[in-house]
C-alpha cells in the first residue's frame, strides 16, 4: 500500500518537475520552430545559482531570485545570439543551441569545479511530513509539490487570462498579423524565451538539492525532456502535461514493482535461473520513457496532443 | 493587373524597413488578404488582439464594435476559426480598427465570397470611410471599387497607369480596354 501510495506522489512530482522544464521547451518550439538543446543547461543552471545565492544568503532568496537570473540570460541568449543566428535558418539555430549546451557546461565546470556541489535542502524543510505503514515521506517533497502546482497555476493564468497570454499564443501561431496590429513580436519572442529558461532554472533550484547538482545534471536531464515533449505532441502545453505525469508516474511505479520477468512470464516456462527471467521490472525504469518515445513515433507520430506530425 | 481605389491619406508617407509593429503604430492598418484570424479563439479575444494599448483604447470599445456588426455579436464568444468567409473578413477588419488606424488598408477582401456577402463587407467599408478613417482598398472585382471608391488608380506591371475619379473612369473604356478586360 506504501508503495502505491508513495510511487503516486512521487511520480506526479517527477511528472510537474518534468512539465516545468518541457512547458518551456514546447513554447520555445512552437516560436523558433526548432528544440532547443540547450534547455536543460538553464535547469543547470538554476540549480547552481540556488546554490551559490543561498550560499551567500538563504533558500527563500534563492527559490525566487535564481529563476529571475536563469530568465535574464535566457533572454540576453535570445536577444544577441538566437536572433541574429535566426536569420540563417533552422539548422544554424539548432547548431547553436547544441554548441550553447556545451558552452554552459564547461563555464559551469570553470566556476563551480567538475565534481557535484553541496547543495542541499534547508533545513526548514528537512523533516518527514508524514508516515504511512511506518515509511515517512519528506517535507521537501511535499514543498515540491506546493511550488509546481503553484507554477503550473501561474502559467495557466498567465496564458489563458491575461492579454499578455493571449498576445503570446496567437504571436506563436501567427507572428506576421500579430506584428501588423503594432504588437512587438521580437520583444514578445524574447520574453517567451526568458520565461521558459525562467521555468526551467526554477526546476533546477527545486530539484538541484534532491537529485545532485553537478555539471552532468543538464546532460541526463536533456534526453528526458525531449521524450515527453515529442511524446506529448510538439508544441502542445496539454500534451507536454500528460506526457509529464505519464512518465513520472510510469518510471515511479516501474521502480516500485518488486517483480522480475521470471514472476511475470513464469506461465511461459521462464524461470530464475534463466538470464532474461532475472530482469528486474525496477530495472526497467529509466527505459521506460524511451520505450514510449520509439512507440510513440511509430503509431502516433504527432503525439498525444500535438497538431502537426514531425 | 490590381485595381487601386483609395481616399485622402493626410499623414506623413511611413518609412520603409521598419519593423511591421513600428509601422501599425504610425497608424497604418493592414488587413490581409489571407484574414489571418487566430482561429483558436474567441471573436472577443479577436478584437482584444487589435488593440494597440489597453490604458490608451481607440474610438471603438468591443461592445461598440460588436454592437455595429450583430453578426459578430452572435458569435462573440464562439472560436473565430468556426466563422464563414464573410464573418472573417468582417472580424479582420473590425480587429484592424481596434487599433485606430488613421489609414487602413485592405487586400482582396471579397477574395472568395458570395456576391451577396460582397455587397455586404462592401457597404461596411464605405461606412468605415464614413468615419473619418482612409482606407486603400486593392481590389480585381472593378464593381464594389467603382462603388465606394472617391478615387481609382489602375495598376499595370507595377505601375500606376490611371488615375482618377470613378465618373471619370467610367468614360475611359480605353483604360479599361488595355487594362482591365481580357
Amino acid at each position: 500500500m506504501e508503495t502505491i501510495v508513495f510511487a503516486l506522489l512521487n511520480g506526479v512530482i517527477y511528472g510537474l518537475l518534468l512539465f516545468m522544464l518541457s512547458s518551456g521547451l514546447t513554447l520555445i518550439f512552437s516560436m523558433m520552430g526548432v528544440l532547443n538543446f540547450a534547455h536543460a543547461s538553464f535547469y543547470m543552471l538554476g540549480a547552481y545559482f540556488a546554490y551559490t545565492i543561498m550560499g551567500a544568503t538563504s533558500f527563500w532568496i534563492a527559490l525566487f531570485l535564481a529563476p529571475v537570473l536563469v530568465g535574464l540570460v535566457g533572454a540576453v541568449v535570445e536577444r544577441y545570439g538566437l536572433r541574429r543566428v535566426h536569420a540563417n535558418g533552422h539548422v544554424a539555430e539548432l547548431l547553436f543551441t547544441f554548441g550553447l549546451a556545451y558552452l554552459i557546461e564547461e563555464i559551469v565546470k570553470i566556476i563551480w569545479g567538475k565534481t557535484s556541489v553541496d547543495y542541499r535542502i534547508p533545513d526548514l524543510l528537512n523533516f518527514p511530513a508524514f508516515t504511512v505503514y511506518g515509511a515517512s515521506f519528506p517535507a521537501y517533497r511535499m514543498f515540491m509539490l506546493f511550488v509546481a502546482i503553484s507554477m503550473l497555476v501561474g502559467l495557466w493564468l498567465l496564458l489563458k487570462k491575461t492579454r499578455a497570454g493571449l498576445i503570446i499564443q496567437a504571436a506563436l501561431s501567427h507572428p506576421n498579423m500579430v506584428g501588423h496590429l503594432g504588437h512587438n513580436v521580437p520583444l514578445i519572442f524574447m520574453t517567451v524565451f526568458g520565461i521558459g529558461c525562467a521555468l526551467a532554472g526554477l526546476a533546477g533550484v527545486i530539484a538541484g538539492n534532491i537529485f545532485v547538482t553537478d555539471p552532468a545534471m543538464a546532460i541526463q536531464m536533456g534526453p528526458i525532456v525531449f521524450v515527453v515533449v515529442v511524446v506529448g505532441g510538439i508544441g502542445s502545453l496539454e500534451g507536454a502535461f500528460l506526457a509529464s505525469l505519464l512518465i513520472g508516474l510510469l518510471q515511479n511505479f516501474a521502480v516500485g514493482i518488486n517483480a522480475s520477468f521470471a514472476d511475470i512470464f513464469g506461465f511461459l516456462g521462464l524461470t530464475e535461473a534463466m538470464e532474461v527471467g532475472q530482469i528486474n521490472i525496477s530495472s526497467l525504469g529509466p527505459m521506460l520513457p524511451f520505450l514510449l518515445l520509439v512507440l510513440i513515433l511509430i503509431f502516433r507520430p504527432r503525439g498525444l496532443m500535438g497538431e502537426k506530425e514531425l | 493587373m490590381r485595381f487601386w481605389a483609395a481616399t485622402a491619406w493626410g499623414g506623413p508617407p511611413p518609412p520603409s524597413g521598419l519593423e511591421s509593429h513600428k509601422i501599425a503604430r504610425l497608424g497604418l492598418g493592414y488587413v490581409p488578404e489571407s484574414r489571418d484570424i487566430f482561429p483558436t479563439m474567441t471573436v472577443r479575444q479577436n478584437l482584444v488582439l487589435g488593440v494597440k494599448d489597453m490604458k490608451n483604447p481607440g474610438k471603438y470599445s468591443i461592445d461598440q464594435m460588436l454592437d455595429m456588426f450583430p453578426n459578430l455579436r452572435a458569435r462573440a464568444d464562439n472560436q473565430a476559426g468556426v466563422l464563414s468567409g464573410g464573418e472573417k473578413q468582417m472580424l479582420t477588419m473590425c480587429r484592424t480598427l481596434m487599433g485606430d488606424p488613421d489609414l487602413i488598408i485592405i487586400d482582396e477582401p471579397t477574395e472568395g465570397l458570395a456576391p451577396k456577402i460582397v455587397q455586404q463587407i462592401g457597404d461596411m467599408i464605405a461606412e468605415i470611410a464614413k468615419t473619418g478613417v482612409a482606407i486603400l482598398l486593392i481590389e480585381q472585382k472593378l464593381s464594389i471599387a467603382l462603388r465606394i471608391a472617391h478615387r481609382v488608380y489602375v495598376m499595370g506591371h507595377g505601375e500606376i497607369v490611371y488615375g482618377g475619379t470613378p465618373e471619370d473612369f467610367r468614360t475611359r473604356d480605353d483604360v479599361r480596354a488595355e487594362w482591365l478586360e481580357v
